[in-house]
């Protein structure tokens, strides 16, 4: 089960390349690796902690409140987060605060918690958590590791302009490869 | 009724929470910010304690001024009078034309060398004249003489 969700999220339903999801702190912090893990780290934090937390309360939520209730337990997660990173990595979280605090409007982590946590008991959602924690964390620090690495060679990849364009390249090339696979599997199948 | 019951209970117990966590963050948070203060000031003193700086004559101020490239932010340490140094903590100049504030370039002639004796530098006119109008409408308007620790 938690195979097939992490599979699910790197691949089929990663957040970031195939619902384009939590794209706002994707494009502003990936001009290089370690802004990309201190967010990458935050964000797969805030979403395993709130799904946790959202899954295991689930029953006594009624249902006309559950928004408030989704927002609040996200905010509270998100305050811890900011609150550890400022205490015990300053140098990242001087680079990333902004984006670590909006972690709490980030659609990512509601839709995830609407759709699977408030249904699903706490092991499926923790297992689909923790796969789509791992599929956003592996689209931004890839999309760093992109971005830092060919940044001195074209160093418009570094500026804001670059992460649309980076994005852009990569969501086609993964679009191409997901496509050109199905036809395969397609082909096999009537084979 | 329920709903404003389970509201209540969760709001008490994140309240709980961030309470706890901000108890064990606190004091290294505050370590950190008095350190980037610190990192930021460059050497111009060596504690930000505004009450500290006073029992021994400092005065540190900040004083907004209009650069090439919009607002900056200059750090003025002044002794019984004196100025000590200056620093710019925050600005938008063009790069280049910016190393002009670095503390071992033209900004480390304040406190070095008599305030009327230094002039803009060519180059960077409206960059080093913001911080020339900075610290002397800093100088002029003496206000941190009146106060006392």
């Amino acid at each position: 089960m938690l195979k097939d969700a992490i599979a699910d999220g790197i691949w089929r339903k990663n957040p970031a390349t195939v619902q384009l999801l939590g794209l706002c702190p994707l494009l502003a912090v990936s001009y290089n690796v370690r802004n990309a893990l201190g967010l990458a780290a935050a964000s797969s934090f805030v979403l395993i902690g709130s799904s946790l937390t959202i899954s295991s309360i689930r029953r006594i939520i009624p249902d006309n409140i559950r928004l408030p209730c989704f927002v609040l337990v996200i905010a509270t997660l998100t305050t811890l987060a900011t609150m550890f990173m400022e205490a015990f990595a300053f140098s990242i979280y001087t680079q990333v605060a902004l984006f670590v605090q909006i972690i709490v409007t980030n659609c990512m982590i509601l839709g995830h918690i609407e759709s699977v946590a408030f249904k699903q008991p706490v092991g499926t959602s923790l297992a689909n958590a923790v796969g789509t924690a791992v599929g956003f964390s592996g689209a931004l620090v890839a999309l760093g590791t992109i971005r830092q690495t060919l940044g001195p060679i074209v160093p418009l990849i570094q500026q804001p302009v670059g992460a649309f364009l980076t994005t852009g390249l990569c969501l086609a090339c993964l679009n191409a490869a997901t496509r050109f696979i199905d036809y395969r599997l397609l082909r096999r199948a009537s084979d | 009724m329920k709903s404003i019951l389970t509201l209540t209970l969760l709001m008490i117990a994140a309240g709980a929470v961030i309470g706890a966590a901000n108890w064990y963050t606190k004091e290294p948070i505050e370590r950190n910010r008095k350190l980037e203060e610190l990192h930021r000031l460059d050497g111009l003193v060596d504690e930000t304690d505004p009450l500290k700086l006073c029992e021994r004559g400092i005065h540190l101020l900040e004083v907004e001024s209009q650069g090439y490239g919009g607002s900056m932010l200059v750090a003025i340490a002044v002794h019984r009078g004196e100025l000590l140094g200056a620093r710019v903590i925050r600005h938008s100049e063009t790069p280049g034309f910016s190393d002009v504030l670095e503390p071992d370039n033209w900004m480390g002639r304040f406190g070095a060398e008599p305030l009327d004796g230094i002039d803009a530098v060519t180059r960077a006119t409206i960059t080093s004249n913001a911080v020339l109008n900075a610290i002397q409408s800093a100088m002029s308007s003496p206000n941190w003489e009146l106060g006392d620790c």
